[in-house]
Order: C-alpha cells, then sequence, then structure tokens
C-alpha cells in the first residue's frame, strides 16, 4: 500500500515537472512570436526618426533580421537555453546580466510584500471565518474586496498622494542602490510594499475563509461541536488542517501573481526591477531583453504554479491516493 | 518688445558670425550670492537600462542631462535668445570666406583624469561621431565635413563643404561633450563640473564635484544625483513631495497646480518644439496647395492651445520657427481661424474622399487631443475629417512620414537653420511631408552662405513665408517647456533649451 501510494506520488510529481517544462518550452515560443510580430522591425524601430535607408538595411544585416523566423528562433533558443538570451541591442551587454541584479531588486520586493501579506491575509481570513456574519466578517470583506477592485497602479498613486506628497513620511520614487542602508531599503520599499500587500490581500483572505467555513459544515465538525469543544480550538485544530490545502495552493498563486503585479508598481514608483527593466526594454524596442524578461517572469509563474499543486498534494494526504481505477 | 528681441537677434547673430568679445548670459537678479555645499537631486526621463556614458549614444532627455553635468562642449547654448556663450572653445570665428571655422581651446583644463585639454582631444571626440558603427544623431553633420584638423595644442580648424555662417550653434549639440583622445571605455572622464561616481544605467548617475574645473565661478553644490524616472506621474510626485531638488520635463497642464505650492518654482518657457499636421505633398489631395492651405485655415490656434497647451505655449504660423527665435519675421501674415475661407477653397479643390488624420500616443497623449480638437474645428469649415489612433508600436516607421496625413513631432534645434535643414529641404532624407520647393530651399542654401545679417534675415522672412502659406507641416502651436526647483535652489536661469542648456546644475546653489 505506502509502496503504492509513493509510486503515485512520484510519476504525479514527475507529470507535473514535465508539464511544467513543455509549458515554458511554449511561452517561449510565444515570446518569440510576440516579438518578432511586433510591428515595424527592430532596426527601424532602433533608429527612429533618425532612420536613413543605408542604416537600416546594415543594422537589419547585423541582427539577423534577413533569416527566416522558425531559424531565428531554434538559435535563440539553443542559445537561451545555455543560458545566453544574446546581447542588449542599447549598449551590448548580455541581456542576462543586466537582468540578473534587477530580477534580485524584483524578488526583494516580491518577497517583502509576501512576507507580509500571507499571515496577515490567513490571520484576517481566520478570524472572519469565526466571527461569521459578525460585523468583522463583513468589514474585512468589504475592505479586501475595495482594494481587489481598484487597480494596482491606482493604488500605487493614492499611496504616493497620501504619504510622500500631503505628509511626506515616504519617498515617491524608490531609489535603491547597492550602497543604500538597510534602513534606507526599508524606508525606499515602504509604499510599494504596501502596495503589493493591498493588491494581494484580497484572494488569500477570501480563499481562507471560504475554505475554513466549507469544511466547518462537515460531519466531524458537527460531533466535534456536539462534544462540546470551543469554537476557536474546533477551527484551530480540526478545520484548518483540512483547509490547508486549498490556502497552500492560493498562497503560491498569490506569490506568482505578486511577481507579475511588480511589472506595474516599479514603473510607478521607478524602482530599478526586472518590471521596469521590461517595460523600458519594450519601450525602446530592446528585443533580446523583452525575450529574456518574458521567459524569465513566466518561468517563475509556471514554477510556482506547479508548487503549489505539488504542496497541495503534500499537504493532503487524500490527494496522494491514485486517482485512477477508482 | 519687438525692440528687446531686434537686440538680441543681432547680437547672436554677431557673435555667431563675427565672435567678437564673448558675453556671458547676463544672470537673472537673485537675492543671494553663490554658496558652496550640498546634495543636489535632479531628475529627467527618458533613460533606459542599456543607456551608456558614451556621449555618440545620447539621444534622450537624461542623456542630454548627463552629457551638460559630467561634459563640456566646445561651445554652449544659453538663456531665453540661445546665445552661444564659450565653453572649451574661448573664441572661434570664421576663414576663408566661411569655408572653414577656427575655435580657439581653453588652456589648462584638466579632464576628470588629470589629463590637460588638447586640440587633439576635441578632433578625436568630434570625428567619432562619423566613424561606420556610429548611431549618433549627429552623424549626418559631421560626416559632410571636409575635414576636423589640430592646429597645434590649442586650436581646431573645421573645414565645411559650403560655406556657412551658422555652422558653430552644431558644436552646442549635447551629443558633442568632449572626451579624452583614445577612449575606449566610456567611465564618464569628462571636462565637466561633476565627475562620475556611480552609474547604474536607466536608474541613477552619482556625481561629486570636479575639484579642478575650469569654470572659476561655478559648481557650487558638493554631489549631484541624476535619478531616472521615466513616469511622468512619478516625476511631478517626487518632485512635489521634495524627494526631487530640480526637473525638467513637467506636465504643462499641472504648471498652474504645480505654482500654487510654496515649497517650489516653476518657470515656464516658450519652446521650439512643436506637435504638426503632416501633409504628403506628393500624394492627392495634398499635392494640392489650396487644399493645404484650406486645412491650415480650418484650425482654431488659439483654441488649440487653449484647450491641448493648457495655454502655455505660443501660437504656431506652420513655420518651425518660434516668435523668440533670432531669425524670426513678425513680417510674414500669421494664420488666422477663417472657415468659410476655409469652406471655399475645399470646395474648389473638390475633393470628396474621406481626410483620415493618423495620430498616436507614440508622439504624446496631446498628440490625439490635438486631432480630434481639429476635427471639431474643421468640421465648422465644412471639412470632414476622420480621426484614426494608431497603436503606439511602431507608429514612428510605419507612419509617420508614410501616410498621406499624420500627426508628427520635433524637438526644438539650436538654429532655424537646423530645422529647416532636417526637416524641410527637399533634398533631406529627413522630409516628412515630402515638400519640396525650390525657391524655399534657394533661400535656405543662400541663408547659410550670407554673411550680412540684414541679407540673411530677408532670405529667412522669404523661407518663412514660403513655408508658412505653401509648405506641408501644419505647426498650430509651439509647446512650452516647464521646469522647477524647490524652493531652496537659488541662481536657475531659464533658457530656451531645456535646463539653460543642460548647464543649470553647475549654476544652482542652495540658499
Amino acid at each position: 500500500m505506502t509502496l503504492m501510494q509513493g509510486s503515485a506520488v512520484r510519476s504525479f510529481v514527475v507529470a507535473r515537472i514535465a508539464s511544467g517544462l513543455v509549458s515554458i518550452l511554449f511561452i517561449s515560443f510565444l515570446v518569440f512570436l510576440g516579438t518578432a510580430l511586433l510591428p515595424g522591425d527592430a532596426a527601424t524601430a532602433m533608429l527612429g526618426q533618425e532612420a536613413t535607408p543605408e542604416l537600416v538595411e546594415s543594422l537589419r544585416q547585423a541582427l539577423g533580421l534577413d533569416q527566416p523566423l522558425l531559424i531565428r528562433y531554434l538559435n535563440w533558443l539553443w542559445d537561451a537555453l545555455h543560458g545566453d538570451f544574446g546581447v542588449s541591442l542599447s549598449n551590448g551587454q548580455p541581456a542576462m546580466a543586466m537582468l540578473l541584479p534587477r530580477l534580485e531588486n524584483s524578488l526583494i520586493l516580491a518577497f517583502s510584500a509576501a512576507v507580509i501579506v500571507l499571515p496577515l491575509a490567513i490571520s484576517i481570513g481566520l478570524v472572519a471565518a469565526i466571527k461569521k456574519g459578525r460585523p468583522f466578517d463583513t468589514m474585512s470583506g468589504l475592505v479586501s474586496a475595495l482594494f481587489l477592485s481598484m487597480p494596482s497602479f491606482m493604488i500605487g498613486y493614492v499611496l504616493i498622494y497620501v504619504f510622500a506628497v500631503e505628509f511626506r513620511l515616504f519617498p515617491a520614487v524608490s531609489s535603491v542602490r547597492a550602497s543604500t542602508s538597510l534602513t534606507g531599503w526599508a524606508w525606499a520599499l515602504t509604499l510599494p510594499v504596501l502596495t503589493l500587500v493591498l493588491v494581494a490581500q484580497s484572494h488569500v483572505l477570501k480563499v481562507t475563509r471560504a475554505a475554513v467555513l466549507g469544511v466547518m459544515g462537515s460531519d466531524y465538525i458537527l460531533m466535534a461541536e456536539t462534544k462540546g469543544i470551543p469554537r476557536i480550538r474546533i477551527i484551530l485544530l480540526h478545520a484548518l488542517p483540512n483547509a490547508l490545502s486549498s490556502i497552500v495552493s492560493i498562497c503560491m498563486i498569490t506569490m506568482a501573481h505578486l511577481i507579475v503585479d511588480v511589472v506595474v508598481i516599479e514603473a510607478v514608483f521607478s524602482y530599478p526591477g526586472m518590471g521596469k527593466l521590461m517595460v523600458d526594454a519594450v519601450a525602446y524596442r530592446d528585443i533580446p531583453v523583452v525575450q529574456a524578461c518574458g521567459v524569465l517572469f513566466s518561468a517563475i509563474f509556471v514554477v510556482l504554479n506547479m508548487l503549489a499543486d505539488l504542496l497541495g498534494v503534500l499537504v493532503n494526504p487524500r490527494q496522494r491516493l491514485p486517482r485512477r481505477g477508482v | 518688445m519687438t525692440e528687446g528681441l531686434k537686440l538680441s537677434r543681432r547680437r547672436l547673430l554677431e557673435l555667431t558670425a563675427m565672435s567678437g568679445a564673448m558675453v556671458l548670459a547676463p544672470r537673472l537678479a537673485w537675492a543671494g550670492e553663490p554658496q558652496r555645499g550640498g546634495h543636489l537631486v535632479i531628475s529627467s526621463g527618458g533613460a533606459a537600462a542599456g543607456d551608456s556614458l558614451d556621449p555618440r549614444t545620447f539621444n534622450s532627455p537624461y542623456g542630454a542631462a548627463m552629457s551638460g553635468i559630467i561634459y563640456n562642449n566646445l561651445i554652449a547654448v544659453q538663456g531665453p535668445n540661445k546665445e552661444l556663450v564659450p565653453e572649451l572653445a574661448h573664441s572661434w570665428e570664421a576663414i576663408n570666406g566661411g569655408l572653414s571655422w577656427v575655435f580657439n581651446l581653453v588652456e589648462g583644463v584638466e579632464f576628470h583624469n588629470g589629463k590637460i585639454l588638447t586640440s587633439e582631444d576635441v578632433v578625436f571626440s568630434l570625428r567619432r561621431h562619423a566613424e561606420p558603427d556610429s548611431r549618433s544623431s549627429m552623424r549626418s553633420v559631421i560626416s559632410n565635413l571636409v575635414d576636423i584638423r589640430a592646429d597645434g595644442d590649442h586650436r581646431v580648424i573645421i573645414d565645411l563643404p559650403a560655406v556657412n555662417y551658422l555652422f558653430p550653434a552644431y558644436m552646442a549639440h549635447f551629443t558633442l561633450g568632449i572626451v579624452p583622445a583614445g577612449t575606449t571605455d566610456f567611465t564618464g572622464i569628462g571636462t565637466g563640473g561633476y565627475k562620475v561616481t556611480n552609474f547604474a544605467p536607466g536608474e541613477v548617475l552619482e556625481m561629486v564635484r570636479h575639484e579642478n574645473y575650469f569654470k572659476p565661478n561655478a559648481a557650487f553644490v558638493d554631489s549631484v544625483e541624476l535619478l531616472a524616472i521615466n513616469d511622468p506621474s512619478a516625476l511631478t510626485a517626487a518632485f512635489q513631495s521634495g524627494q526631487v531638488n530640480m526637473t525638467s520635463g513637467l506636465d504643462a497642464r499641472s504648471a498652474g497646480l504645480l505654482e500654487s505650492m510654496a515649497n517650489l518654482r516653476i518657470f515656464k518657457m516658450e519652446g521650439g518644439g512643436y506637435i504638426s499636421f503632416n501633409m504628403r505633398c506628393d500624394i492627392p489631395p495634398f499635392d494640392n496647395p489650396d487644399m493645404r492651405l484650406a486645412l491650415k485655415l480650418a484650425v482654431d490656434r488659439e483654441d488649440m492651445l487653449q484647450r491641448v497647451g493648457a495655454g502655455v505655449g505660443s501660437i504656431g504660423n506652420d513655420t518651425p520657427v518660434p516668435s523668440n527665435d533670432a531669425v524670426f519675421s513678425p513680417n510674414v501674415e500669421q494664420k488666422r481661424y477663417d472657415p468659410e475661407r476655409a469652406r471655399a477653397l475645399f470646395e474648389s479643390v473638390g475633393y470628396t474622399g474621406p481626410i483620415v488624420l493618423h495620430t498616436s500616443d507614440a508622439i504624446s497623449s496631446r498628440a490625439v487631443d490635438m486631432a480630434t480638437v481639429f476635427q471639431e474645428h474643421a468640421a465648422r469649415a465644412g471639412i470632414p475629417i476622420e480621426v484614426q489612433r494608431d497603436p503606439a508600436d511602431g507608429y514612428w516607421n510605419s507612419v509617420v512620414g508614410v501616410a498621406p496625413f499624420h500627426v508628427s513631432a520635433r524637438s526644438a534645434r539650436p538654429t532655424a537653420d537646423a530645422i529647416f535643414s532636417t526637416a524641410f529641404l527637399g533634398t533631406s532624407e529627413n522630409n516628412e511631408c515630402k515638400w519640396v520647393n525650390e525657391e524655399f530651399d534657394a533661400a535656405i542654401i543662400a541663408a547659410r552662405a550670407e554673411e550680412n545679417l540684414e541679407r540673411r534675415l530677408a532670405l529667412y522672412e522669404r523661407a518663412q513665408e514660403i513655408c508658412s502659406v505653401d509648405g506641408g507641416t501644419m505647426i498650430p502651436f509651439f509647446s512650452a517647456t516647464v521646469q522647477g526647483t524647490s524652493a531652496d535652489v537659488d541662481g536657475f536661469n531659464v533658457g530656451a533649451v531645456e535646463l539653460n542648456g543642460y548647464r543649470a546644475v553647475e549654476q544652482v546653489w542652495f540658499t
């Protein structure tokens, strides 16, 4: 029995990882195709208003834009598999070298937000479940829905207006660099992290509340209640472990969304992360950098989704049973 | 007003043509005396992670700002009348009847690495722009020159293909910063008032004072930080909150609100940049001059300036020469909104198809507003305009200069010759309207070679007349630059070129 269970888990993990890799490969093709289909080619876009036909032609040859699309994709993929996404069109630096320090900054931002938002939203969700139908539940639901329905950049601008322009507590532009002190980082990160927390809290809060309340309707909870166990003890020890699977999944998916939301938030706060790099690269048609950012963002997204599935299985013993042959 | 204009116009032309005694732009009267010290934070948009410190690659507002702090040119542009003032060249003069220009260099100028400036550095720095791998925006100008040569250690001679008395103004272009001869790795070694301590492309440029700076009364603050803020809302917020001490590129529409804040000083300046409606003169119906004139009379310029430019700017007359330019002619008749005459002209053309005006956010959000406002004006003259809003991606290369009727834009140039030569001469590759008028071309070419000021002004007057009536470019108004400093910054002078010819950083101090 245990042997069979173990192999079932193993094959599930292998299958999940394989499907993740196929997704990333497929996305890489979409990213390449998307950048290739941008109107006007990179050569004319780079030269802009100063373009002359002679300059454009020499640049097109230098960029290899005269070759067929599929050949260009396969060449690019082969290099990318070796960690080489080509060199930036604007300054000749390797795209990966430009990207890695920015990726680090983005991860600092996203994880700072995650460390705050996950425990906070889960706690509020639990309390809302405990106090179902009471004023706390209603209010937390309302506030949470309010921030969910506002676009993230809008929340950013409102926070800048209130905390940077009116009260001057925090900087409007989060300019950080290697020489910035730890307190400097904290000061600069406060508003962007707060924005991300407000954007990301809603789903975790709602799923936690709904999952716990869903389990609360089960027979064994009724049994516990009739035994006279206090409600808070029932929720923490009986309901929460059984709701954990969906909570862990939503946490992972929320982290994936945080990574994506930083693209917008970094532009709003001029924070030197990968999102801002990508936005700038699109504006300046720096195709290799756009491609590298696109593939890296989607890889992070796919990996976190995969972790959501795997952890969901690991914390819920029932899902470890073979799915076939019921 | 006209008198003052004439005086400064004459002074500019004298300076350009003969380079007599060089006068520094008079400082505005400020209460305090300059003081040393402090940390200045300025900001600019247009930055990218691919930026480099090689002056040849500068092509954005951010690059221009960097150039003006760490590098010097031979000549700088100062003040509202775009006066040419000495920088690394203390004087300049035309020889060989205007076919060659001599630039006499200041002696003892020290680069950030201790090297002393000689004419070899200037020759090296200028010639680089014409190299085959150069993507410099000055490439066409430099590669058309006959020669750039050193004559001794402190004289540089530039030989032109044709007489041009307006040539020195080119030397003030921000890409023509001077670097030490033989530089291959551009780490920001220049002669400017501040030397680079840290450069993170697309993020920040940090600098400290160059203690041996050759200008005696300049570079007052101890250290400077140039922040890259591309998002216009973030820029305004950072400036309002006091995080940034000085900035250009503020939105004209928020100027009024910013002016009411006690902690800020706002400077508005009529600029030479504009957003235009381009009519392709080689495609019907715009090949008919009556059609072009009908459309030019169908735009209410005052209304457009108020509604799109928030009243900050100046009315245009379909020539690229703004009224504060030295060669602007007040005698060219200003076109006014005349729906009746426009209607009559339009009906005489007899064109019945749709008139599609292409526009896009790629130019600016105002470009879209302008097209819509024009549609309304033209409708009152019975001219049906269809506004087509194109995606920003690729607009510059698939629509500008291609579509029969489209919105485009040009930034301010140091001289009327520069903008006429780039965008209006029949022989220019950058002539987006494909407008060819032999009399106009002849006037522009002749003006370059005309030593006599009155006769040169007359040539420019004729060129503006022809361009205004016959040209394919509609210029409803010139935009204004809106710049600002925090209230504790003194010594900021407003110039027609942003940040006073990009030299504001070395001119300001903290009170």
